[in-house]
């Protein structure tokens, strides 16, 4: 699997290397560092990252401006933001969050509540974009199923008028005949192939980081 | 019962890193490299009498000085964010980062100490 990207965002010498030192020393990460908001944006344009840590008071573009900014285009489960402040910034840290970040941590850092905030975002991260490929799956079955009714219905009613004289009397009935059946067979063959595939909600959180509310 | 030097507090220092003496070491090295820089922009901001500048450059050194719980420098280094913010710069602001000078001096004597003396001294 491919190691996930963090980018670390502080106009900080001493912040960035610290912190980069630490996150690479505790976590299984690729860490990446920008010294402003400007170059914050330019690396998320042409790299994926995975979460970000972003200082708040910068010259230049602040954090809050560059929180802004990326919100525009990243939602929070896709593009996790954790925010590093000072404690004297207690009001930026609450507009941060009504803007869109995720967590907030606060210098000095301790280096293992930093470990586990980000663990926690990449995982509500990953949890969240599993939840939502279950979600599509469970809408393209339930459209299948509802198409694959609907053909079946039609083609009860074809069938059933095989039995007419009228139709018995054509030159291609039996082209028609066994055309018909060879489409009822498919529909068939696609109703059993959507009902295996239906995801069942035990087998989903066992395999799964979900925790099991439900006993079987 | 807490150790606490004039310039910094050194249990509180090492508690952020919990076990992890080499990062707490790294810290002291990268703190004492990037200082001449971290203070040489806040005496620029002062030269050139740009508040915005001396509000952020001392921002930015009160919150590497908070990694090691130098409350005297970190209170010199909050005063002259604070005039900053304020927009006025009169010759106080000198007369603190001297005081502010004299003081991450101490403590980079003492850090470059335990740095070559070793975390368990």
């Amino acid at each position: 699997m491919n190691k996930k990207n963090i980018l670390i965002v502080d106009d900080s010498q001493f912040d960035r290397d610290l912190l980069s030192k630490a996150i690479s020393r505790n976590l299984n990460l690729n860490v990446i560092e920008a010294q402003s908001g400007e170059q914050c944006l330019e690396i998320l344009s042409k790299n994926s990252i995975d979460v970000i840590l972003l200082d708040i008071l910068m010259p230049g573009m602040a954090g809050t401006e560059v929180l802004f900014k990326i919100r525009e285009n990243h939602n929070p489960i896709h593009l996790p933001i954790i925010m590093t402040s000072a404690k004297a910034d207690a009001s930026d840290v609450i507009g941060c969050l009504h803007t869109g970040a995720n967590d907030y941590v606060t210098k000095p850092i301790n280096f293992d509540v930093l470990t586990s905030r980000i663990q926690t975002q990449i995982k509500i991260s990953q949890l969240s974009k599993e939840i939502a490929q279950l979600k599509e799956k469970v809408a393209l079955d339930a459209l299948i199923t509802t198409y694959n009714h609907e053909i079946n219905n039609k083609l009860a009613i074809a069938i059933g008028c095989l039995n007419s004289d009228e139709i018995k009397a054509i030159k291609k009935y039996s082209t028609l005949e066994s055309s018909l059946w060879g489409i009822a067979e498919i529909i068939k063959k696609i109703r059993d192939i959507t009902k295996k595939e239906e995801p069942e909600y035990s087998k989903y959180t066992e395999s799964s980081k979900m925790i099991k509310i439900h006993k079987d | 019962m807490s150790e606490t030097t004039n310039s910094y507090n050194k249990e509180k220092f090492l508690m952020q890193f919990q076990g992890m003496e080499d990062l707490a070491l790294h810290a002291v090295s990268s703190f004492l490299d990037n200082l001449p820089d971290l203070l040489s922009s806040i005496e620029k901001s002062l030269k050139t009498k740009n508040p915005k500048e001396l509000e952020l450059s001392a921002h930015t050194l009160k919150g590497v000085l908070s990694n090691f719980y130098a409350e005297p420098s970190q209170l010199l280094a909050w005063k002259l964010e604070q005039i900053g913010s304020g927009q006025v710069m009169d010759d106080s602001a000198i007369r603190i980062y001297e005081n502010l000078k004299r003081e991450v001096t101490i403590l980079a004597n003492q850090l470059f100490k335990l740095k070559n003396q070793g975390i368990a001294s």
